[in-house]
């Protein structure tokens, strides 16, 4: 059960163009997700910093035991502000083309623990 | 021009590009909810969610506040355009701000904060990349979450004096430009998708990050939200936040749901915006405050997809449009109502429920109920002497005359042919 909810993480971070990183590169800004949900990849970051959006690169720290099934699971454990981070940020303002990198990160990587 | 006119322009020029590129989302829409088994119990908890919201508005909004409060949040109540555009002022003017950065609101833009700020020298910059490029094209948004759809590559790449037209090069390009005015800007503006009563927290959803650096670098955030958006708790906000994003573009979630409280380095406030709400929950059309502006129902209907946003003329277009328009202006959108074939494609779409072929009927009589030919043609109805008499005149009324003053839309369709015989003798 607890793999397949990791899978289902994995396939939908992908999909939202987020990536699963072996090691944290040097240059990349560090952080750390509470939680993740399976249904969508996002991630539950409750350090809201400017480096979060400024970098171009941002890796996030994620305990493969946190992951939930859905969005109305993951409200049980949320209680204080924060943002679900779903990989890079992303466009398709010019002509219905998707592109990484709108104003926020370029790339985002979860790394698992 | 009305809405006809400004169609055949809009087909002519753009329609075929358009049509495609929003079926296209309709579909990938149609694959991301075919992944939620329970969509439609989902549908049937939204709807009776936001049934709740309308018949205890008064209270959940005294209950945010008080949240808000709580929470660290300056928080305003503005009954109408005018207040909330001077309340904005005042607050910018309280830091003798001169540019603010702007992040998506139809809100604002309901309220035409844009123009009032620019006429008391406030510059402000629309930092959504579609709103950016729809604002130096001196345009309006066609489409409330793809503001620029019926834009083209060539269109962005000459406001911006390029020759390339290379999608992820113009993206970067206002990256860049746009990155300068975030780092400068003295205040940030940004609307809300939810407020959450029993916490007082505001939530933003946004695929480019723009709302989050517009909240997290000035030191000034102002939050303006129509009052509607309320929610009653954070399991609520769970499950609108499975249904937006999937509902509008068929992404599982946005990129960014950023639930903002007190903000860390400086000053956060929201204005609650009424401007007509309350006045709409005692009318036929209150189910219209259950909107959740995915935009499902402009990106389905078939009229839009061929007309464009432009069209509708009024700054929410579409379906929810037709509805929301001839409330505020009854004489200036009355063709919106029938910008419509009844097919009932929004209703079939739309997240919370709205029984919009029922609302675009009620709307047709709303916009048309001081219009002498429906007078004339509705007492005709109710007297067999007048209704004779009126089929006699139809009768011998020669046809083109008739295609042409009766009907616009036998413009590109004949009109059958009348039978010898009537049915009533």
């Amino acid at each position: 059960m607890k793999n397949k909810i990791l899978d289902k993480f994995i396939e939908n971070l992908k999909k939202a163009g987020g990536e699963i990183l072996d090691e944290i590169p040097e240059n990349w800004y560090k952080t750390r997700a509470l939680l993740g949900v399976a249904e969508n990849g996002a991630v539950w970051v409750d350090e809201y910093k400017k480096k979060l959006f400024l970098s171009e690169n941002v890796a996030i720290i994620l305990d493969k035991n946190s992951i939930v099934e859905d969005m109305t699971k993951a409200m049980d454990y949320i209680n204080s502000p924060g943002v679900f981070i779903s990989g890079p940020s992303k466009t398709a303002d010019v002509e219905s083309f998707l592109v990484y990198g709108a104003h926020g990160p370029i790339r985002v990587g979860i790394y698992l623990i | 021009m009305k809405h006809q006119d400004l169609a055949i322009k809009f087909y002519k020029e753009k329609g075929k590009k358009h049509d495609k590129a929003l079926w296209a989302i309709r579909q990938k829409r149609d694959k991301a909810i075919k992944g939620v088994k329970e969509w439609e119990i989902l549908r049937r908890e939204a709807s009776e969610i936001k049934d709740y919201v309308i018949e205890n508005l008064k209270e959940l909004i005294d209950e945010f506040i008080k949240n808000a409060k709580n929470e660290g949040v300056e928080v305003y109540f503005a009954k109408d355009a005018k207040e909330h555009n001077e309340i904005v002022l005042k607050l910018l003017k309280e830091i003798n701000a001169k540019k603010i950065v702007k992040s998506k609101s139809m809100l604002t833009e309901e309220c035409s904060l844009n123009e009032f700020l620019e006429k008391n020298e406030i510059n402000v910059i629309d930092t959504d990349l579609g709103e950016r490029i729809v604002q130096l094209r001196g345009e309006k948004p066609s489409h409330i979450v793809l503001p620029a759809i019926h834009t083209t590559k060539e269109d962005v790449a000459k406001i911006l004096n390029e020759t390339n037209t290379d999608p992820t090069y113009l993206t970067r390009k206002m990256r860049a430009l746009l990155r300068k005015e975030f780092l400068s800007a003295d205040a940030g503006i940004s609307g809300a998708n939810f407020l959450v009563a029993n916490k007082g927290y505001a939530v933003v959803c946004t695929n480019e990050g723009n709302a989050d650096l517009g909240a997290i670098l000035p030191p000034l955030h102002i939050i303006s939200v129509g009052i509607e958006k309320i929610i009653p708790n954070m399991k609520d906000l769970g499950l609108f936040l499975r249904m937006l994003a999937r509902n509008a573009t068929g992404q599982a979630i946005t990129t960014y749901s950023t639930i903002f409280g007190k903000k860390d380095n400086g000053k956060r406030i929201i204005i609650l915006v009424d401007n007509g709400r309350f006045e709409r929950l005692n009318t036929k059309f209150k189910e219209t405050l259950k909107c959740i502006r995915c935009s499902a129902c402009l990106t389905t209907c078939p009229v839009f997809r061929r007309s464009g946003g432009h069209s509708y003329r009024y700054i929410i277009p579409g379906p929810i449009g037709s509805l929301l328009a001839p409330l505020k202006d009854k004489n200036e959108y009355n063709d919106l109502p029938f910008a419509c074939t009844l097919c009932g494609s929004c209703e079939m779409v739309c997240p919370v429920k709205i029984p919009f072929s029922k609302q675009l009927r009620e709307m047709r009589k709303y916009v048309t109920n001081e219009n002498i030919m429906v007078k004339i043609a509705e007492k005709s109805m109710h007297s067999a002497t007048m209704f004779k008499l009126f089929s006699k005149i139809i009768r011998l009324t020669p046809k083109p005359i008739l295609e042409k003053t009766l009907n616009q839309w036998s413009q590109y369709r004949a009109l059958p042919a009348i039978p010898k015989e009537r049915f009533i003798k």
